[in-house]
């Protein structure tokens, strides 16, 4: 059964971890979005 | 200035429910993959690794479908939009086709007493990763904005070639991976529970397949938008007007 835990871990764990990747990406980006619509409106 | 069409935000009403639908079907096909199937007779409890190592196969596989259509796209009218499905789609693929990868030698380990061979299908799947995985670092190291999504389209379609041949691999050829249990001929065939939780499971892997390329898309115009808006206005700064190289 080890293996089988070990294999739907890993599959859990990739899937996992692009979302908490994309989501971080997700934070950035609209951290440089705001700035750039303040920097738009300021000129 | 940029379009704010590109600005949708990527985690909105419909990505929410998109991603509870999901949730919904890997927590019902993970209890059919586990205590809803039978065990299997011959490979005993380690075949249920199969409920998730085929799906993840065809998620892969449908992945870089769109990534090829996106690319071809791309060439005809030079869409930005057409563009950003060819990423999400290299990417998400290359997420899945991992899972089939390591899930693959787990299975193996304790049936075939190996962790990998090179065996058509296999040394197919690795080289799969291989390409896909250079499409997305090549497109991270060309430079030029304009340069760079037309070489990475010209090169996915050439990619492309590897995924129907992968998937014929162990019908053409008769090696070390077991031979099709779907669409393999008159000896191939599941028990009815068995292809309630592998039918479950490939809804669900499509479905998160489909969000996660929803996201990485919405990311990438977003991403765009904010290239294009900066060049923009740099230029504005300096006097020059120049236009865009791709259509949004």
């Amino acid at each position: 059964m080890g293996s089988v835990v070990a294999a739907y871990a890993v599959a859990w764990t990739i899937l996992m971890g692009y979302l908490v990747s994309l989501a971080s990406r997700q934070r950035h980006l609209t951290h440089a979005v705001e700035t750039l619509k303040q920097q738009i409106e300021e000129k | 200035m940029s379009s704010d069409a590109n600005l949708r935000p990527a985690w909105g009403k419909r990505e929410w429910i998109w991603g509870g639908i999901t949730l919904f079907f890997l927590l019902i096909g993970l209890y059919w993959a586990l205590i809803g199937a039978p065990t299997e007779r011959t490979m005993g409890v380690y075949q249920r690794i199969f409920y998730y190592h085929v799906p993840a196969a065809m998620a892969a596989y449908t992945a870089f479908a769109l990534n090829l259509l996106g690319s071809i796209a791309y060439l005809l009218k030079k869409n930005k939009k057409a563009d950003a499905l060819a990423v999400a789609g290299a990417e998400v693929g290359l997420a899945f086709l991992s899972i089939n990868l390591i899930t693959g030698p787990i299975w193996a380990k304790p049936i075939w007493g190996i962790w990998w061979t090179w065996d058509a299908r296999l040394t197919l799947t690795l080289i799969m990763w291989v390409m896909y995985a250079s499409y997305l670092i090549l497109r991270q190291l060309t430079p030029s904005a304009e340069m760079q999504p037309r070489l990475a389209a010209a090169l996915s379609i050439f990619f492309f070639a590897d995924v129907p041949i992968d998937y014929m691999a162990i019908r053409w050829w008769r090696t070390q991976h077991p031979s099709p249990v779907i669409f393999g001929g008159p000896n191939s065939g599941l028990a009815p529970q068995m292809q309630v939780a592998l039918l479950l499971c490939m809804i669900a892997f499509l479905l998160v397949m489909g969000w996660l390329i929803r996201l990485r898309y919405q990311q990438e115009m977003q991403r765009y938008w904010l290239e294009n808006t900066r060049r923009e206005l740099l230029l504005k700064d300096s006097g020059h007007t120049t236009p865009s190289t791709a259509r949004s």
